[in-house]
């Protein structure tokens, strides 16, 4: 694996992307995803600490995009974009909703506010294992790809291929609940992580708009700490 | 012990000035200012303005007990919204600078609310983070954190123990424990509290409450000091068990609906039967 454990807590802490990732990820230097939920990146890195996981990309709590996700995907990573639009300024969620569209042909919607009008259910993840995670009070509704997850009717998780690898974009924080040990969310995590590549990619775009996977090569092992970039 | 008030007890019109004037005039020996709760003390008042506070109480020969906020219950170090701890983090930390300018030690903060939506889990985490965050600031200012003990309305560290262990958390000689006798209901014992909290306790709200009767739409548990279930003898024994001897802050929530200024003085009266033991 090309990151040691060093440098993976190295990049938890916001250093520089360059430093944490491998000559590949270096050219896609420098993410624009700002972090705006430090808590989920925390989780994240709580998660994965002493884990390999290689050809994973994780942006947790991203308050914006970066065009440099799709070549990631493109090549064969699986890209986990925990979205925080609704944490961030309307510019972050801009940013979101035009590249999920023109990059995978996901639409999102405007952040829904979870907790009005009575107590909302949990998220209820159904892919690659089910896992029934609380809310984090938003979430970005999203269309396309392969839904993996609601809270009640609203999908809230999708996953969508790209190449020889996928995205999996997640609209309702887990980073928290992976920070703070919640089960579920860590055998959902861990089942991700289990996927083989072929797997993790492999579905069929509802929009036909993606091309079959081809198995991803596991060149790297990366955690995007998006928060070196505002 | 010596004898405050808050200034959010101040009748709407009466403004500052007469407020104060009534605070000297009932025996106070000072009084406790709320940031944000009434119009001369904002988050956005300014260092010359606070300082023109200052002037006046030491000017009526009365000292500031301690800076309070009302902000948190809106604003809480332990909201999900990180833009929102942040604005926690802002008025916690002008409540230290103030507290610097009207030379008090010591502040007050609700500092982590539970919800249906915000759970306990999650709460705990981020309250200590952001109080031993803003611990370095109140040691560089040498001014305390005291931590009120709303348990029933936070829903957060219901028991003494449970609050211990928070503040072992915390692990900073600047966060302590701001109690208040009556917020703690049916649930327990302040007493108890006061023994187990001992050198922690910053400041203490009185209060009294009727621990037999639950809160019923607006209707409050809280009433006036010896009209609730709060054994004041046990109380006052067990300050004296850990040697607290400072400020006894009355926080009355129940309002006198007539001559709103008696409650000053019936509070003051007994505070003064409370301190001198006559009970």
């Amino acid at each position: 694996m090309d990151l040691s454990r060093r440098s993976f807590l190295c990049a938890l802490s916001a250093a520089p992307l360059s430093r944490a990732l491998g000559a590949p990820v270096r050219r896609a230097h420098p993410f624009r995803a700002a972090c705006a939920l430090p808590e989920s990146r925390a989780g994240f890195a709580r998660a994965l600490a002493g884990r390999e996981t290689p050809g994973l990309l994780v942006f947790a709590g991203a308050a914006g995009w970066d065009d440099g996700i799709a070549g990631h995907v493109h090549r064969g990573r699986l890209v986990v974009f925990e979205s925080a639009a609704a944490f961030a300024e309307a510019r972050a969620l801009e940013e979101q909703r035009a590249g999920l569209r023109n990059a995978f042909g996901l639409t999102i919607e405007d952040p829904v506010a979870l907790w009005r009008g009575g107590r909302p259910p949990y998220v209820d993840l159904r892919w690659p294992a089910p896992a029934r995670l609380r809310d984090f009070s938003y979430a970005v509704p999203v269309h396309g790809g392969e839904s993996i997850g609601r809270v009640g009717a609203l999908p809230v998780a999708a996953r969508q291929r790209a190449g020889a690898g996928a995205l999996l974009f997640l609209g309702s924080p887990i980073g928290p609940a992976l920070g703070s040990g919640d089960p579920e969310a860590l055998a959902w995590l861990s089942s991700v992580l289990d996927q083989p590549p072929t797997t993790a990619a492999s579905n069929r775009s509802a929009a036909g708009a993606m091309d079959r996977a081809t198995p991803a090569t596991h060149s790297a092992t990366t955690m995007a700490v998006n928060t070196s970039i505002v | 012990m010596q004898k405050s008030i808050g200034d959010n007890m101040f009748v709407k019109e009466w403004g500052f000035d007469k407020g104060l004037a009534l605070v000297k005039k009932a025996g106070y020996d000072g009084i406790e200012l709320w940031l944000g709760a009434t119009p001369w003390f904002q988050v956005e008042t300014t260092d010359a303005a606070v300082r023109e506070l200052r002037r006046k109480i030491d000017d009526a020969g009365l000292a500031v007990s301690n800076v309070s906020n009302s902000l948190d219950w809106d604003r809480p170090l332990s909201s999900r919204d990180p833009r929102v701890r942040a604005q926690a983090t802002t008025h916690i930390t002008r409540q230290i600078e103030t507290a610097q300018i009207l030379g008090t030690d010591a502040i007050l903060v609700v500092a982590g609310i539970v919800t249906e939506e915000t759970p306990y889990q999650e709460v705990y985490p981020r309250t200590v983070e952001g109080l031993q965050k803003l611990a370095e600031t109140a040691g560089r200012a040498r001014v305390k954190i005291g931590c009120e003990n709303c348990c029933s309305e936070q829903r957060f560290l219901m028991s003494p123990r449970e609050f211990k262990l928070f503040l072992d958390d915390v692990a900073s000689p600047w966060v302590g424990l701001h109690l208040d006798v009556g917020n703690i209901h049916d649930t327990g014992f302040p007493e108890q509290w006061i023994e187990i909290h001992g050198p922690r306790i910053t400041r203490v709200h009185v209060k009294d409450v009727m621990r037999h009767r639950g809160r019923c739409g607006s209707e409050s548990v809280y009433t006036n000091l010896f009209l609730g279930d709060n054994n004041w003898k046990a109380i006052r024994e067990a300050f004296h068990k850990v040697g607290y001897d400072g400020w006894l802050i009355a926080e009355m929530e129940a309002r006198y609906r007539h001559a709103q200024d008696q409650q000053f003085y019936d509070t003051a009266a007994a505070l003064d039967r409370f301190i001198t033991g006559q009970l």
